[in-house]
């Protein structure tokens, strides 16, 4: 509702600074929830905090995992969290109930998770080592999404054992159709989601490992982080048939076709040509201290991509245009190295994880717009020339151009609606997706006795906030208000309401 | 009142009332004075031994709050008036009282400086929310439960996290005390409006101004609220006038009848499912019912000047009101009387159970 009031130029700007950090656990990963009320981090512990955007502290907090939790994502709904951590789970939680509601064990320790955005009970974990898996939470199940290997030497026959020594990262789709498989010897697989088909496999020039695939948020376009130091960003073909038309290989057909084309393509479609399903646009890197990258992000409007460096001193962000291709921003941190990362789904606000830890919430720095605090008022770029009018300092001319309140009869006569509300806030009480958690209340006990969990949570502005209210201590001599009693609710001049006034005013007034 | 169902309608005068229960159809109320409204004394309660200065209904309609200056808050049963527990533990007297969207904690301002947060089913203190370096005067919570904003004498707004009890924001909003707060119904917007004459909307995610409205006299203005669907803001102000302003910061309707130059009244609107009005008490002991769109005085509950004269009404300025869509509404009185009263339509009442749960 307050879009409507906003200056819609303003909300367009990067995040400039670091305007609040949040501590309580060691984190190690974070996410936002689809609608970014609400941000989950994993942590060191096994734990996962979730935390209310609104207020910056801590909504709720979930044990499900015995050793790190290492990546964690986020239901379409913003219903559910399935996480994976170092002790080979993958774990799901019920954000409402505050619990977890499944676990899948697993052979290797978890290295990210998607889920699939149709069906939110299942999800792929990608491992350290061996191939990614397909998990499908209500029935237990687990399948390997295969992954296949393009090299031209007569390696294929050792193809299979080689395949669980390599690992690769598997990456949802939004339209719950593709699974996109990063691998390490430099090709990326467009696996069917249903059958686990190949369906494309796209070769990267110079076949460097990939280490991460990202989405933008309407699936238009998939950055990969590639072991080269180079971030590649592909753009998705949308395809007009949906996917079960496309002729799905199997390893060994996909092997057999690509190695049988005369002039197989360093780079692109292996099978597929120039009909590919994802087509390189562009390339980011560093070229100047070419370091590794740890994390990716679109921004909420896909217009700009952010990458944060792999650094154990440094907590550097780079934000490059992506039409452009022009770095448009450098974002730098306290000397600890960024964890991991992730972009606001709607606005310009970006969570990273340093290496102690803490959570750094980048925004924007809000620059007042002086224009709203009074009508009249008018927000200048520059200095203008004031010219006087004629009759401008004219006695006569100013009392007839007195202002006269406005005649009743111009009163609107329409009938005023107070109850329905626009369509554009009725997604608020949609029951499929969970938007905000309610809120519980704790006993806060009085200072001595406090609780130490509640001393650990973000940090709220209350030193600032101190020095402004000293400067704005009424330091007018008019008659306040009357005593402690509920003439709190009278007019300043009242008289019959003045009462000895020192007791009732605070003792900082009398400093002034 | 969530099905938009058919509503089967018996009675002849029945025959006015909408047929859909969720919108407020025009062609209704254009140009006629609308369903008559006819409130009866159903409850006084007494307890408070000194002026109520606020009460609040709970969201879902079942508990009534009532501040008074005698430091304590209590909660009754609206359906039958009883007392159910008294929350003490202020110093010194209150000023406002609001409700969390949820119906199970209530937020109480005082002139001791703090907010208090209680728990509504067992009266239990949860947190005391500190920081404000005078009066308190006002809260208000936001629609998610998670911020409560409050104002005071200070000048400021402060916006606090209720569950942990820290302060997130303090707003520099005003010149002169800050007299009522409100959130928009979807938490984005806060209103604040003071003596100085000047409503201004916040932003609540960053606290950045977004308008200001203010109207040619300027005259202190003393209550503001949101309409249900929060397009509308209704402000008090103390030339004895009450003005419904859409966000373009234009006056579209103006309400008077009621004397209100030296307290802080509120009002309420009453979005009930056939129409809309909106209650004012008044400082000479009145209680005024307008029909929202027509503007229309539909009904005047006169006072009385001291307590044992015969009568219904209150015999202190009416300061207080706060109404249930239902067609209930209660009101409280200052010094003097010290009651609160619950009023009803049976006629609204009816309408509104018909609309509820039509009959087959």
């Amino acid at each position: 509702m307050n879009r409507s009031l906003l200056d819609p130029f303003q909300s367009l700007e990067l995040p400039e600074q670091i305007e609040e950090y949040l501590d309580h656990g060691n984190a190690r990963c974070v996410a936002y929830n689809p609608f970014g009320t609400l941000l989950a981090a994993g942590c060191q512990d096994g734990k996962v905090v979730v935390w209310d955007c609104a207020t910056r502290g801590v909504a709720r907090e979930y044990e499900g995992h015995s050793k790190q939790v290492t990546c964690l994502r986020w239901s379409k709904s913003g219903k559910h969290i399935i996480s994976g951590g170092l002790d080979q789970c993958a774990v799901r939680y019920n954000v409402e109930k505050g619990a977890k509601d499944a676990t899948v064990s697993l052979d290797a320790a978890v290295v990210s998770i998607s889920v699939h955005h149709i069906q939110p009970h299942v999800c792929v974990a990608s491992f350290a080592v061996g191939s990614p898996s397909r998990i499908d939470f209500t029935t237990k199940s687990v399948r390997a999404v295969p992954t296949v290997l393009l090299d031209a030497e007569a390696k294929q026959t050792k193809g299979a054992a080689q395949n669980s020594l390599l690992s690769a990262i598997a990456l949802c789709d939004h339209a719950g159709d593709v699974i996109y498989v990063g691998q390490t010897r430099g090709t990326i697989a467009i696996v069917d989601a249903n059958s686990l088909r190949f369906l494309d496999v796209i070769k990267v020039s110079g076949s460097p490992r990939i280490l991460s695939l990202v989405l933008n948020s309407s699936g238009s376009h998939l950055a990969a982080i590639c072991y080269d130091r180079v971030i590649r960003l592909y753009e998705v073909a949308s395809f007009s048939g949906r996917a079960a038309r496309r002729k799905s290989f199997t390893a060994n057909e996909v092997i057999s076709k690509a190695t049988g084309r005369h002039q197989a393509p360093k780079a692109g479609s292996a099978l597929l040509g120039s009909d590919a399903m994802l087509k390189l646009v562009r390339e980011f890197q560093n070229a100047v201290e070419r370091n590794q990258w740890r994390s990716v992000a679109f921004t909420a409007d896909s217009e700009h991509l952010a990458a944060a460096a792999h650094s154990k001193t440094e907590h550097i962000i780079y934000i490059w245009n992506r039409d452009f291709g022009n770095l448009t921003r450098i974002l730098e941190g306290p000397k600890q190295g960024v964890v991991d990362m992730d972009w606001h789904p709607a606005r310009n606000m970006l969570a990273s994880v340093s290496a102690d830890g803490q959570i750094f919430l980048w925004v924007r720095v809000y620059r007042e717009n002086w224009s709203a605090f009074a009508p009249d008022f008018e927000q200048l770029e520059e200095n203008q020339e004031y010219v006087e009018r004629e009759d401008e300092f004219d006695v006569n001319a100013r009392a007839e151009a007195a202002p006269g309140d406005a005649p009743a009869g111009e009163e609107e006569e329409e009938d005023v609606d107070i109850l329905t509300l626009d369509p554009d806030l009725m997604q608020d009480e949609d029951p499929d997706s969970l938007r905000h958690l309610p809120v519980h209340i704790l006993p806060h006990d009085p200072p001595e006795a406090s609780d130490p969990d509640k001393d650990a949570e973000g940090k709220a502005a209350a030193p600032a906030a101190e020095a402004v209210n000293e400067e704005l201590e009424p330091s007018k001599s008019r008659p306040s208000s009357g005593g402690p009693t509920a003439a709190g609710r009278s007019k300043r001049e009242q008289s019959s309401r003045t009462l000895d006034e020192p007791e009732a005013l605070p003792s900082k007034r009398t400093r002034q | 009142m969530s099905e938009k169902q058919e509503l089967v309608v018996p009675e002849a005068e029945l025959a006015e009332a909408t047929v859909k229960p969720d919108s407020v159809k025009a062609d209704l109320t254009a140009k006629k004075p609308g369903i008559p409204a006819n409130f009866r004394l159903v409850h006084t309660l007494t307890g408070h031994s000194r002026a109520v200065v606020c009460v609040q209904f709970s969201p879902e309609g079942s508990i009534l709050a009532s501040a008074s200056g005698d430091s304590t808050c209590k909660l009754w049963d609206s359906t039958s008036g009883q007392l159910l527990r008294t929350l003490e533990g202020h110093t010194k007297g209150l000023s406002a009282v609001c409700w969390d969207p949820d119906s199970k904690y209530v937020c109480t301002a005082s002139d001791d400086k703090t907010l208090r947060i209680w728990q509504a089913d067992n009266g239990q203190l949860l947190q005391e929310l500190s920081g404000h370096t005078h009066f308190v005067f006002c809260c208000a919570y936001s629609p998610r439960g998670n911020l409560v904003a409050s104002g005071g004498f200070d000048e400021v707004v402060r916006v606090w996290d209720p569950s942990h009890g820290t302060l997130l924001r303090v707003i520099p909003a005003h010149s002169d005390p800050v007299t009522a707060v409100d959130f928009s119904s979807d938490g984005t917007i806060l209103v604040s409006c003071s003596y100085d004459g000047l409503c201004r909307l916040w932003d609540t995610e960053n606290g950045a101004c977004l308008k200001t409205m203010t109207d040619q006299q300027n005259p202190p203005v003393s209550f503001v609220k949101f309409s249900p669907n929060g397009k509308y803001l209704l402000t008090g102000t103390l030339d004895n006038q009450l003005k419904l302003w859409d966000k373009k910061a234009k006056v579209i309707k103006k309400y008077s009848g009621h004397k209100n130059s030296s307290h802080c009244l509120f009002a309420a609107f009453m979005p009930h499912a056939s129409q809309a009005f909106v209650i004012s008490g008044s400082e000479d002991h009145r209680i005024i019912v307008w029909n929202l769109n027509s503007k229309a005085e539909l009904q005047v509950i006169p006072g009385k000047d001291n307590p044992e004269t015969a009568g219904d009404g209150h015999c202190a300025p009416v300061i207080c009101v706060s109404a249930l869509k239902t067609g209930i509404f209660a009101s409280g009185a200052l010094e003097k009387d010290c009651t609160v009263k619950i009023w009803r339509d049976d006629n609204l009442v009816q309408l509104s159970q018909q609309a509820a749960s039509p009959p087959l």
